[in-house]
């Protein structure tokens, strides 16, 4: 999967677990103080990635997420981790 | 007007006090009693009654008067039990009646010498890691516990809308729980409220109503967020909407006008101020007009047909200042 593809699937994730507003989201989005994710909602994402991508996100790495972007790029580095 | 004064230094007096015995009460507690309670439910029990002393004392002392109602609705278990938290002294008042109660501690409460004997014999659930919060919460509900939560996190901000956290809307959603609302009302609003000095007392007694709702069917929301706004405006609607905004004016006509012997409950929100009705002057008109202008930034023309059919009753003042705040 690209990156395209990862933040496509990302916004599309957002979107089914918050209800957010697809329109709204942008790479730069920031998840805590723009798109209004509690930290509740933080665990349930690295829950629901967990799931999706069969590995185990650390929690230290998704506490260091702030943007949509870095999402993308946490989850980017986790597959190429699989490709190797 | 001398009586007031010295009214006022009481109640100034007896706030301090109050807090002193409440410390020292705690105090005493920490040493005589919690070292040997091992059981959870017998230190609430203890809690809830000392509680429930503190608040008799104080309103024996004429620093507050309070009012429960339907507190029937309390007399189950397992409830999640949501409420506003306008002053400090809700908590203390909410758990003086509700049964088995947990709640949520700062962990500093955890820590503080004065309070971690019985908020460890309780078994207080501590806010250390949002993460871990909301299980230990979906816990307290499976033992039976009443857990009870001020979704706002702290203290109501004084003239601005209420904001709830998410948590307590995500527990009702994972548990499955129905919530049992506690509508907490104070009059005149600034008694031991947020920012506010606990000195700076407000003009007349502090005066609260507990009203316990019905149940909330969560069955039809999907998401916290869903929830938590559906909360939000039920809560407004009861401590912000016209009901609370009529109280408050009669409680600023009665303090303005220093009506004595009259309380709130006194005065018909539908009969008229002046002549058959209350038996208001023009005077006390002009007096209560520069109030309500101080209190709530209404501007009144005066002398205009209008401004006197704003000043034909109550809910005629209220509906005007509700129509004014609106944006």
């Amino acid at each position: 999967m690209n990156k395209d593809q990862i933040y496509t699937m990302t916004v599309d994730l957002l979107h089914e677990m918050f209800e957010l507003d697809k329109s709204k989201i942008t790479p730069q989005s920031n998840l805590y103080t723009e798109l209004d994710i509690d930290s509740i909602d933080a665990v349930d994402i690295v829950v629901r990635l967990n799931q999706m991508t069969g590995k185990r996100i650390q929690p230290e790495v998704f506490r260091a997420v702030r943007t949509v972007q870095d999402v993308v790029d946490v989850l980017d580095n986790l597959l190429a981790e699989n490709a190797t | 007007m001398l009586l007031q004064k010295i009214n006022y230094t009481w109640r100034v007096f007896a706030t301090g006090l109050g807090f002193s015995i409440f410390g020292l009460g705690g105090l005493i507690f920490l040493v005589t009693v919690f070292p040997f309670v091992r059981n959870t439910k017998t230190a609430r029990k203890l809690i809830r009654l000392a509680f429930k002393f503190f608040i008799e004392l104080i309103s024996y002392m004429g620093i507050i008067s309070y009012e429960l109602h339907n507190g029937e609705k309390l007399n189950r278990n397992g409830l999640l039990i949501l409420a506003n938290h306008p002053s400090l002294i809700d908590t203390v008042l909410l758990m003086a009646f509700v049964k088995d109660a947990d709640c949520i501690v700062k962990s500093s409460l955890q820590q503080n010498m004065f309070t971690r004997g019985p908020v460890r014999a309780a078994g207080y659930i501590c806010n250390n890691n949002e993460v871990d919060l909301i299980d230990d919460c979906l816990k307290s509900l499976q033992t039976g516990s009443n857990l009870t939560i001020f979704p706002e996190g702290t203290r109501t901000t004084l003239n601005a809308p209420l904001s709830f956290k998410r948590g307590a809307a995500n527990i009702a959603l994972r548990a499955h729980k129905n919530i049992t609302p506690v509508v907490i009302r104070c009059i005149p609003k600034v008694y031991l409220s947020k920012g506010e000095k606990w000195w700076k007392v407000p003009p007349t007694k502090a005066r609260f109503t507990i009203d316990v709702k019905d149940d909330i069917d969560i069955q039809a929301f999907t998401s916290a967020r869903q929830l938590t706004l559906y909360l939000q405006d039920y809560f407004m609607n009861d401590t912000q909407g016209l009901q609370q905004l009529e109280t408050e004016v009669k409680d600023i006509i009665i303090t303005t006008l220093q009506l004595e012997d009259i309380t709130v409950h006194d005065i018909d929100t539908h009969a008229a101020l002046f002549g058959d009705g209350l038996g208001l002057d023009s005077i006390d008109a002009l007096e209560l007009g520069v109030a309500l202008q101080k209190r709530y930034g209404i501007s009144l023309l005066a002398n205009s047909e209008e401004t006197r059919a704003h000043f034909a009753s109550v809910h005629a003042l209220a509906s005007m200042i509700d129509n004014f705040r609106k944006p």
